[in-house]
């Protein structure tokens, strides 16, 4: 109607048009972009100030992770590497995150499909390549089993997801950890470790002298696929929505019981593939603690919080989390400031991002 | 297999889960969901062993961890209440936030990795009752936990007092049923809502304090492990009623007891560690069904 009248009457002067165009851009911009540099600057000021306040010079040390993170090729192949499963794991939250399922259970999928996958390449005999896929594929059965546990439990008994698969990582870290340390322990070794995979059944390195392995096609492929779904699928679409209104969604005909179901099965099968890339690609073997230590299940949730459960900002997300983590270790290395210091910042930089809406004075839906 | 020493360990090993969960259900009453009871106990835990190594005293320990978690407390609140963040994002970003401070903190202050233990950590002294620690059995099972673990049966009674007999409680539970009617009759919902996480931060310090100074003497990174999370749901197995809240704990207290004492026994440690999430996911459960069988009888 608007641009019928504007039409048949005296069209806007272009000025005009550019002016409401950047307008709108803007407003986009201050609600989407600002709140999270806002939540980035004011991380790295109050990390500054710990650093400032502990004796170390604040510069100096955000210098020494930049050089760390992206200096030489060493550092930048390390950044990829350790971004790899935070990526992953991201994708795999963000997934369930963006249905409005609190999927905090990533952590034990990914341990269980990673060690799904190593009983079977070690117990089943098959021609290499099939052996993989096999290996492969029950690592996502498994993790996405374990997943649609925690889903169910919520549309059958209408117990939160976001308790249930939090607990049931505890369940998976002791079973793996007991595994690892009992039946499949590594015969006449003196670590917490299992035997190692057939050289044949290893996926290939791309860089020879780093553990960048072709796990990242793998995860190149789960973020493409990932956002074509979204883009291009209904139950993309249905996700989104079942997310952003849930009665909404409902009230359009999508199935919620079975929407819960499907979302957070596919999110624990991309969590166990995450598993058998890192242990297919990287460890060669189940080793105690490796896969939990790091905490790529967290950093790649803070990923997908930080990126809003956009798949492009994942990758994002997940690349800055792993170059603060990566260039922190190089930065010990060169100051007295302990690794540490990068999981305050990155803490800081999901709280400041949690509280973005307050920030952009956009007042959301009153969720206490 | 149950006996006197397992019943006492019981009481011992609630303390912290009960603490915390008394400091869930007052949020739960003016409905604010708390998720964050794990990061401020994680926060308590840290700051009593770092206070009494270097005071000399657990009781100042306790007190310091009893303030950090009044104040990581009120910064949730400023989150959730001030700038309307989402609870559960925010709740999880406070329990990172915890994790990655105290382990920044025992780097840089301790030098440690994993753990700090040192003689200079002063922890919580056993206390026996008078009378009760002379009557068999009772005396075995009830006496000889420190103050901390008698402070929180206490509270209990406290708690409910305040909720159930107290103007601030009625308000609460006013704020809890409907904070919009609460508003209209002159009810501050904003200041209860601060007053209730702020109650829950000092409860939740003090029952890190316990964990860290009252059952072990010495910091483990993340020592906290999930046992704000089982405070959680012992709030909603207690149905954020004291006793009920009590009810709950001692359940999953008994299930840490049992968990510890198969670990010296049969069980891998590996194993035994994941009884108590496993007994507090399956009651989460049967609790679920039976609410849903009693509403359904109720819908006929």
């Amino acid at each position: 109607m608007a641009t019928d009248l504007d039409n048949t009457h005296s069209a806007p002067p272009k000025s005009v048009k550019v002016t409401r165009w950047l307008l709108l851009a803007l407003s986009g911009w201050r609600e989407k972009i600002a709140p999270l540099l806002i939540a980035l600057f004011g991380s790295f000021l109050i990390g500054g100030i710990l650093i400032l306040l502990s004796g170390d010079n604040p510069l100096e040390a955000y210098a020494a992770i930049l050089k760390g993170a992206f200096g030489d090729s060493f550092g930048i192949a390390s950044t990829i590497t350790r971004g790899l499963p935070i990526i992953g794991a991201g994708i795999a939250t963000g997934w369930a995150f963006r249905a409005g399922l609190i999927n905090l259970g990533v952590e034990g999928q990914l341990l269980l499909g990673a060690l799904a996958g190593y009983v079977v390449s070690v117990s089943v005999s098959l021609s290499p390549f099939l052996l993989l896929s096999l290996a492969i594929l029950m690592s996502m059965v498994v993790g996405g089993l374990w997943s649609l546990l925690c889903g169910w439990f919520e549309t059958k008994f209408d117990v939160p997801i976001l308790i249930s698969s939090l607990l049931m990582n505890f369940l998976a870290i002791g079973f793996v950890s007991y595994m690892i340390n009992f039946p499949l322990i590594e015969v006449g070794g003196s670590r917490s470790q299992t035997a190692m995979i057939a050289d044949n059944l290893r996926l290939p390195r791309l860089v020879s002298g780093t553990s960048l392995s072709v796990g990242l096609y793998f995860i190149i492929g789960l973020v493409i696929i990932a956002i074509i779904v979204l883009r291009r699928t209904a139950y993309g679409f249905e996700l989104t929505m079942f997310g952003a209104n849930r009665e909404f969604a409902i009230y359009t005909g999508v199935n919620p019981v079975r929407m819960t179901l499907v979302t957070m099965f596919i999110s624990g099968m991309m969590a166990g593939m995450v598993g058998a890339i890192m242990v297919f690609g990287v460890h060669f073997r189940m080793i105690d603690g490796a896969l939990t230590g790091p905490g790529y299940a967290w950093t790649g949730m803070m990923a997908a919080i930080l990126a809003n459960n956009n798949p492009v900002g994942i990758v994002v997300g997940g690349l800055f989390l792993s170059a603060i983590q990566t260039g922190s270790a190089a930065m010990e290395r060169a100051h007295s400031i302990p690794f540490e210091i990068s999981f305050v910042v990155q803490a800081i930089i999901i709280l400041l991002v949690a509280g973005r809406e307050g920030f952009s004075g956009v007042r959301r839906r009153d969720t206490i | 297999m149950i006996d006197v020493s397992l019943l006492n360990s019981t009481f011992r090993l609630i303390a912290p889960i009960l603490l915390a969960a008394l400091g869930g259900l007052l949020c739960e009453r003016v409905l604010v969901f708390n998720i964050a009871l794990e990061g401020t106990m994680l926060m308590g835990a840290f700051t009593a062993v770092a206070t009494s190594f270097y005071t000399g005293s657990s009781m100042a320990g306790v007190l310091a961890a009893a303030v950090v978690g009044l104040l990581f407390s009120l910064l949730l609140g400023v989150f959730v209440i001030r700038l309307r963040s989402d609870a559960i994002v925010a709740g999880i970003a406070m329990n990172l936030f915890a994790a990655g401070l105290t382990t920044f903190l025992l780097r840089r202050i301790f030098g440690r990795r994993g753990y700090f233990k040192d003689p200079a950590i002063v922890g919580l002294e056993k206390l026996e009752i008078p009378i009760i620690s002379k009557i068999p059995y009772l005396g075995d099972i009830l006496s000889g936990h420190s103050w901390v673990v008698y402070a929180s049966w206490v509270l209990v009674i406290v708690i409910w007092i305040i909720l159930f007999k107290q103007v601030i409680g009625l308000r609460m539970r006013g704020v809890g049923q409907n904070d919009f009617a609460a508003e209209t009759l002159g009810v501050n919902v904003i200041r209860i809502r601060y007053i209730a996480l702020a109650f829950s931060g000092v409860l939740c310090g003090i029952a890190g304090a316990q964990l860290s100074l009252g059952q072990v003497t010495l910091f483990v990174e993340n020592m906290s492990a999930g046992r704000g999370w089982i405070a959680v749901v012992a709030v909603m197995l207690g149905r954020a009623h004291p006793v009920g809240v009590f009810a709950a704990s001692l359940l999953f207290g008994f299930a840490e007891a049992v968990s510890f004492r198969l670990q010296g026994m049969m069980l891998p440690h590996q194993i035994a560690d994941t009884i108590p999430y496993l007994i507090t996911l399956a009651a989460l459960i049967v609790l679920q069904i039976t609410r849903s069988r009693r509403n359904s009888v109720i819908a006929n």
